[in-house]
């Protein structure tokens, strides 16, 4: 396996923005995907749901890049726990057809995680086979969430939007 | 003499796997599951096609226990047709596990029972009538609808606002089913003027409501003995169903 790249160095030229203690970076549900940012220095605290998520902290972490990939509304919150220091990447899509190696590299961070998300459902399949209900299922589920393309879904009713 | 057949109608599960798994072990111990629409929850940070795959499994486990029949609601919507209208497609898929699906019919102990698709706009309500037409052609007993959205009235009421069905007392008249049963209003029957049942001339409709928690607020129905019994955390309540008598019947 290759060592990861330094994304770092790569980005060097990149626009930096300072966040304040306490700023916001992307709001969970905003629907802007215009930026994917590199953390460069500091923490990020990340909250989905009302639920707060593990900290971003490794330089040369991407974030954002999920709801700017997928063109979904951004997922969770990404917030400065300091004062912190992220480079900001403008179109996205059009920045990584560039640099390939920033898309191998963000791939590889993506894969990583894919990876570990994996390893722990594959053991609660292992663990849980014989329960009755959704753990029991997580095996078949896992298969068939891998072998589904994805689907471009326009959710909600016209005639009654707002039941 | 036909079996008795005991079923059990739930709606507007939403996506919550507990109230999933609820369903999953009760229905080996039903004749018909009957889930009147809105599986999935357009609100949730689950990926709708996520949602999909998931539910599709559990529709999948349920058939494998008991004859399950499901209609779509206006939350399972997934795309839009030629005509512009909103549709729900995923159900569909639902079909090779052996669910009874938005369009078919299943014969059971003498009642036939006919899943019919949320509407949009005059295409999709256009297929929604052919379905019921061809149902009708092959009726020679009971019919139940498992029809999502309730029509005007008890069944239908918020607490402030009715969200019903302006084309269903139309086919209510027109077709005469014994029952149908629904969901879509989730406070229907926990609010003043509202109800879980309501007869409506010669047909029987129930809405179960929507609660919090593990347990989905439902009700059983014996057709045989023409029963209902409707439970939720908070209240319950049971009725005897006067259906007309059939056609040729003594």
């Amino acid at each position: 396996v290759p060592p990861p790249l330094d994304v770092l160095a790569l980005t060097a030229d990149m626009p930096e923005r300072r966040l304040e203690p306490g700023e916001v970076l992307y709001r969970e549900g905003d629907v802007d995907h215009a930026t994917v940012a590199v953390l460069h220095a500091g923490v990020l605290g990340v909250e989905a749901g009302g639920t707060p998520l593990p900290d971003v902290s490794a330089p040369g972490a991407f974030v954002g890049e999920i709801g700017a990939l997928l063109d979904q509304p951004r997922s969770a919150t990404i917030f400065a726990r300091g004062a912190a220091t992220v480079r900001v990447i403008g179109d996205p899509a059009a920045f990584f057809a560039t640099h390939p190696e920033l898309a191998l590299e963000l791939a590889r961070q993506l894969a990583g995680r894919l990876h570990r998300l994996t390893a722990y459902l594959a053991d609660v399949r292992a663990q849980y086979a014989d329960e009755d209900g959704h753990l029991g299922m997580v095996d078949a589920v896992l298969g068939r969430l891998a072998a589904r393309p994805p689907l471009d879904i326009e959710p909600g009713s016209d005639r009654s939007p707002d039941y | 003499m036909l079996p008795a057949v005991r079923a059990l109608l739930v709606a507007d599960l939403h996506y919550d796997l507990r109230k999933l798994d609820w369903v999953l072990a009760e229905a080996a111990d039903v004749d018909l599951l009957v889930v009147a629409g809105d599986l999935l929850d357009i609100g949730s940070s689950v990926p709708l096609d996520a949602q999909i795959t998931v539910v599709l499994e559990y529709l999948g486990r349920f058939a494998e226990r008991t004859t399950t029949i499901a209609c779509s609601g206006n939350h399972d919507l997934d795309h839009r047709t030629d005509a512009g209208e909103k549709a729900t497609r995923w159900l569909a898929e639902a079909r090779e596990r052996g669910v009874v699906v938005d369009g078919d019919s299943v014969e059971i102990a003498g009642w036939l029972v006919t899943a019919c698709a949320w509407w949009e706009g005059p295409e999709t309500l256009q297929l929604l009538e052919a379905d019921l037409d061809r149902a009708a052609a092959g009726r020679d007993g009971r019919w139940l609808w498992v029809w999502h959205g309730p029509p005007d009235g008890p069944l239908s009421w918020t607490g402030s606002k009715h969200y019903g069905d302006p084309e269903l007392p139309r086919l209510l008249e027109q077709h005469h089913p014994d029952l149908v049963l629904c969901g879509h209003v989730h406070q229907a029957p926990f609010v003043d003027g509202g109800a879980w049942a309501e007869r409506r001339d010669g047909t029987w409709l129930f809405n179960s409501g929507h609660q919090l928690g593990r347990v989905p607020s439902h009700t059983f129905l014996d057709l045989d003995e023409r029963t209902a019994r409707w439970w939720s955390f908070e209240q319950e309540g049971s009725m005897t169903l006067d259906l007309h008598p059939l056609a040729g019947a003594q």
